[in-house]
C-alpha cells in the first residue's frame, strides 16, 4: 500500500470511529502495549521502552517511534545478530531519545511550531521584564531619603523671634478655656433643635441667654480685645497640642464621653502635613463671640465697644495670617466676612447708633483690610511640597533623586491611608514601588512641574475675575489624576496642590464683601452730610470713597438702586450682577446665595444648550451685597 | 577510523540521501549499507541514524511509508527520496566535489576514487 492509500485508509477509519474511541485513542498511550506485544527479547523491549518514554513526544509520535524501533530490532535479529549485540550497538538511549524528540518536533504542524515560538518569545519578554523589575526593585528598596531641612522650624522662625510679651496666643487660649462652658453648651430651641447661640440677634429667641453669657465674660472679652492689639499671635506650628489647650481637649473628650487624650510631646522635625494650627478654629469661635458682643454693645448704646469689637475681630483675623498657609488665609477671610456682615447689618438696622466719628474710624479700618494674601499663602504650600520631596525621594546632591519606599508610604498616607511618625512601606508598596520607579520622572522634574502649576495658578488668580480664563491647570490636574501612567509619577502634585482656583474666587468674594461694607458706610455718611443718597455710585467719589467700587464679576461699577427695593426699608441697594453676568436690576432670587463663578465662555456654552446647571440659584438673579435681604419665607407644611 | 562529529554531521545526510537515490531502504538496511559501503568510515549507531532520518523527513527530503516486508512478512518503515531530496543531493554532491578538489589542490588529499584512507 503506498503512502497516499495508507493516509486515505486512516482517514476512512477516523471518520467511521466513534468519538469515545477517538478520545481514548488520542489520550491513551498505546506504545507500551505495542512494544510488549512484539516478539522482541526482554532486553530489546526494555531498550525500546526506555527510548520511547524518554522522547516525551505526543502519543501518536511515540507510537511511530516504538513501531519503528521494534521493526528495526526485529530486522537485526532476523539477520542473526544477538539481542545484546543489538542493544550495545544501539547507542546511548538518553541521547537517542533527545535527538529523536528534536527531530520529530520539527515535523509537527506549522501552527504548533508558531504556538511554541510565540510562548518562547513571551517567555523571553517576561524574563526580560522580570529581570528589569528585579533591578528596579533592588534600586527602589535601596533608596533612602535624606531629611536635610526642618521646614517647621523655618516657618516658625519669625514667630519664635517674637517677644513673649508681644504674643497674643496665651490670652486667646485662656479666654477660650474660660468660655468653654458657653462654647460647649448645647442650647436647644423648643423643638429640641440645637441653635447657634453666637448668631442670635436682638429680639430673637435666646437673646437674653446670650446677653447673660456675654456679660458674665465681660472681663475675658476685654482681655481678648486687648490681646488682639499685640503685634503677633505667636503660636508656633507643631504636631502636638499646645499645652494651653490641654484642658480644652480634656473637656471636649469628657463631653463626648471619649477616653482622656494622651498628649505626645512635639516632634523635632515633623512632616509639615502633620502639623496643625489649633488657633484657626478657636479664632473663628472667638470672632463670633466678639461680633455677638458688638451687637450687645449697640443695643446698650455703647458704639465705642461695638467698634472695638469689630476692630479686634479684624485684628484677630490678621493674627491668623502669621502662618503662611492657605487654610489660614481662608479662615482669615471668613472672620473678615463676619465683620462685614455685622457692619452691614448695623448700618441697615441701627445706623443712628453709630456717630460720625465711628463711621469715619470704621471706614478707615475697613480700607486697611488687605486682599486675601494668596501669594504668601502659597509659601506654605511650597514648603509642604518641598518637605514631602525630601522625605519621599533620595537626594543626589544636585536637586534630583528617585522615589523611595518611604515616599510611596507617604503618598498612600496622603491619599487617605494615614501614616505614623515613620512611614514604612509594606510588601505591596514595595511591589508597586518598583513599578512606580520605572515611571518615576525624578525629584527635580516633579518639583519643577509643581512650581509650574503653582505659578500658573497664581498668575490666574492675579487676573481680575471678570477677565479670568478657565484654569487649565485644574483641568490638567484632573487629567493627571485619571491617567494611570502619568499619575504614578506626578501623583504628589495631584495630592499636594491646593485648590487655588476656589481660593482665588474666595479672594474675589472677600474683596467684594469688603468694598460693599465700605460703600455702605460711605452711603450713610453721604446721607448725613448731603441729606440723601447719591443718584449714582460715582457720586461717592472722591469725597466719600477713593474710587468707584468694582463688581468683581463684570468689571463694571457695583449695581446701585438709590431708591432701594421693597424689602430694603428705604435703604439703597448695592448688588453684583452675579455669576450669570446679567444685570437684573437687583433682582433677589431665593436666599441670595453667593454666586458660583464660571468663565463667560462656559456660561455662553451653557446658555446655548440650556444647561440645567443654570437653574441653580447661584446662577440666577443678582447677588445683593447690602443691605442683607430678608430670609425667604418657608413654605407652610 | 573514527571521523570527527562535525565532519559526520555534514557527511551523514548526504550519504543517506545517496543511498536512497538508488532505491527505498529501511532503517536497519541503511545502517548496514553505510557501514559496508564506506568500510566503516560512516558507520553510525542506530541511535544516530533514526534522528537523522526524522530530520530529513521533517525537511521533506525523504518520506517514510510502511509496507510489508517481502522476506519476513512483517511491517517495516521504508524511506525513499523525494524530488526535493534529489535536488538537495545534487547540490550536496556539487559541494563535495568542489571541496574535495580544493583539498586535493592543497595537497590535503590525493583523490583516489573508490578508496577511503
Amino acid at each position: 500500500m503506498n503512502a497516499h492509500a495508507a493516509r486515505a485508509s486512516r482517514l476512512a477509519r477516523l471518520l467511521r470511529a466513534p468519538l469515545s474511541a477517538l478520545v481514548r485513542g488520542r489520550l491513551r498511550h498505546r506504545w507500551p502495549e505495542m512494544i510488549d506485544a512484539s516478539d522482541l527479547p526482554p532486553t530489546l523491549r526494555e531498550l525500546a521502552s526506555q527510548v520511547v518514554a524518554r522522547t516525551r513526544l505526543w502519543p501518536g509520535e511515540r507510537e511511530d517511534v516504538a513501531r519503528e524501533l521494534c521493526a528495526h530490532f526485529a530486522d537485526g535479529l532476523c539477520l542473526g545478530r544477538s539481542a545484546d549485540d543489538l542493544a550495545r550497538s544501539f547507542g546511548d538511549p538518553g541521547a537517542a531519545a533527545r535527538m529523536i524528540r528534536r527531530a520529530k518536533r520539527r515535523s509537527r504542524p506549522l501552527a504548533w511550531i508558531l504556538w511554541v515560538r510565540a510562548w518562547q518569545a513571551l517567555g523571553c519578554v517576561l524574563a526580560l521584564l522580570l529581570a528589569v523589575y528585579v533591578v528596579l526593585l533592588a534600586r527602589f528598596a535601596a533608596g533612602e531619603p535624606t531629611v536635610a531641612r526642618n521646614f517647621t522650624r523655618e516657618m516658625n522662625e519669625r514667630i519664635l523671634a517674637t517677644r513673649p510679651e508681644d504674643r497674643a496666643w496665651p490670652v486667646y487660649a485662656r479666654v477660650f478655656i474660660n468660655l468653654a462652658d458657653a462654647i460647649l453648651a448645647r442650647t436647644r430651641d423648643a423643638d429640641g433643635q440645637q441653635i447657634d447661640l453666637w448668631a442670635v440677634r436682638p429680639g430673637q429667641p435666646h437673646w437674653d441667654e446670650l446677653v447673660r453669657v456675654l456679660r458674665a465674660h465681660a472681663a475675658d472679652l476685654a482681655d481678648l480685645r486687648q490681646a488682639t492689639r499685640l503685634p503677633a499671635q505667636g503660636l508656633a506650628l507643631s504636631d502636638a497640642t499646645p499645652p494651653e489647650l490641654h484642658e480644652w481637649s480634656r473637656r471636649v473628650a469628657a463631653e463626648a464621653r471619649q477616653p482622656e487624650p494622651v498628649f505626645a510631646p512635639p516632634s523635632d522635625n515633623p512632616f509639615l502635613v502633620t502639623v496643625f494650627i489649633p488657633s484657626l478654629g478657636h479664632a473663628r469661635t472667638m470672632a463670633r463671640v466678639l461680633c455677638a458682643d458688638a451687637r450687645l454693645a449697640l443695643t446698650e448704646g455703647d458704639p465705642d465697644r461695638a467698634l472695638d469689637n469689630w476692630t479686634a475681630t479684624l485684628d484677630l483675623s490678621r493674627h491668623q495670617l502669621e502662618h503662611p498657609v492657605l487654610i489660614a488665609a481662608l479662615v482669615s477671610v471668613a472672620i473678615d466676612a463676619l465683620v462685614f456682615d455685622e457692619v452691614g447689618q448695623a448700618l441697615a438696622d441701627q445706623a443712628e447708633a453709630l456717630g460720625d466719628a465711628h463711621l469715619a474710624r470704621l471706614v478707615h479700618r475697613l480700607a486697611a483690610v488687605p486682599d486675601m494674601p494668596l501669594a504668601r499663602a502659597l509659601e506654605g504650600e511650597r514648603a509642604f511640597f518641598l518637605d514631602f520631596l525630601q522625605r519621599a525621594y533620595t537626594d543626589d546632591g544636585s536637586g534630583d533623586g528617585r522615589l523611595t519606599p518611604a515616599g510611596v508610604a507617604l503618598m498612600d498616607g496622603l491619599a487617605g491611608e494615614g501614616f505614623g511618625a515613620e512611614p514604612r512601606a509594606g510588601p505591596t508598596q514595595y511591589v508597586a514601588g518598583a513599578g512606580l520607579l520605572a515611571l518615576d520622572v525624578g525629584r527635580r522634574r516633579v518639583r519643577q512641574e509643581h512650581e509650574r502649576v503653582l505659578d500658573a495658578m497664581l498668575r490666574h488668580a492675579d487676573t481680575p475675575l471678570w477677565r479670568r480664563p478657565p484654569l487649565t491647570t485644574t483641568v490638567e490636574l484632573e487629567r493627571l489624576a485619571s491617567d494611570p501612567i502619568r499619575s504614578a509619577s506626578m501623583k504628589p502634585i495631584a495630592l499636594l496642590t491646593p485648590a487655588l482656583e476656589k481660593a482665588a474666587q474666595q479672594a474675589d468674594l472677600h474683596a467684594a464683601h469688603r468694598d460693599a461694607a465700605a460703600t455702605a458706610i460711605a452711603l450713610e455718611i453721604h446721607r448725613r452730610r448731603r441729606g440723601g443718597y447719591p443718584a449714582t455710585i460715582a457720586g461717592l467719589v472722591p469725597d466719600f470713597l477713593p474710587a468707584v467700587p468694582i463688581d468683581r464679576f463684570s468689571g463694571d461699577p457695583f449695581g446701585y438702586l438709590p431708591a432701594g427695593a421693597p424689602w430694603s426699608k428705604g435703604k439703597p441697594v448695592l448688588y453684583s450682577v452675579g455669576a450669570n453676568l446679567q444685570d437684573d436690576a437687583g433682582e433677589l432670587v431665593g436666599s441670595n446665595p453667593r454666586p458660583a463663578w464660571q468663565t463667560r465662555e462656559t456660561l455662553d456654552r451653557w446658555k446655548a444648550v440650556n444647561d440645567p446647571r443654570l437653574r441653580d440659584p447661584a446662577y440666577q438673579g443678582d447677588w445683593i451685597l447690602w443691605p442683607k435681604p430678608p430670609e425667604p419665607e418657608k413654605p407652610a407644611e | 577510523m573514527k571521523i570527527e562529529t562535525d565532519l559526520m554531521r555534514g557527511a551523514g545526510p548526504a550519504a543517506v540521501l545517496k543511498l536512497l537515490e538508488r532505491r527505498p531502504m529501511y532503517g536497519y538496511e541503511l545502517v548496514d549499507a553505510l557501514d559496508r559501503a564506506t568500510q566503516g568510515v560512516l558507520a553510525m549507531g542506530q541511535s544516530t541514524l533514526y534522528p537523522l532520518l526524522y530530520n530529513l523527513e521533517a525537511k521533506g527530503l525523504i518520506e517514510g511509508y510502511w509496507r510489508q516486508a517481502d522476506d519476513t512478512g512483517k511491517e517495516r518503515k521504508y524511506y525513499r527520496l523525494t524530488p526535493r531530496g534529489r535536488k538537495r543531493l545534487a547540490a550536496d554532491a556539487r559541494q563535495w566535489r568542489r571541496l574535495t578538489a580544493a583539498m586535493s589542490a592543497l595537497g590535503v588529499v590525493s583523490f583516489v576514487p573508490g578508496v577511503a584512507r
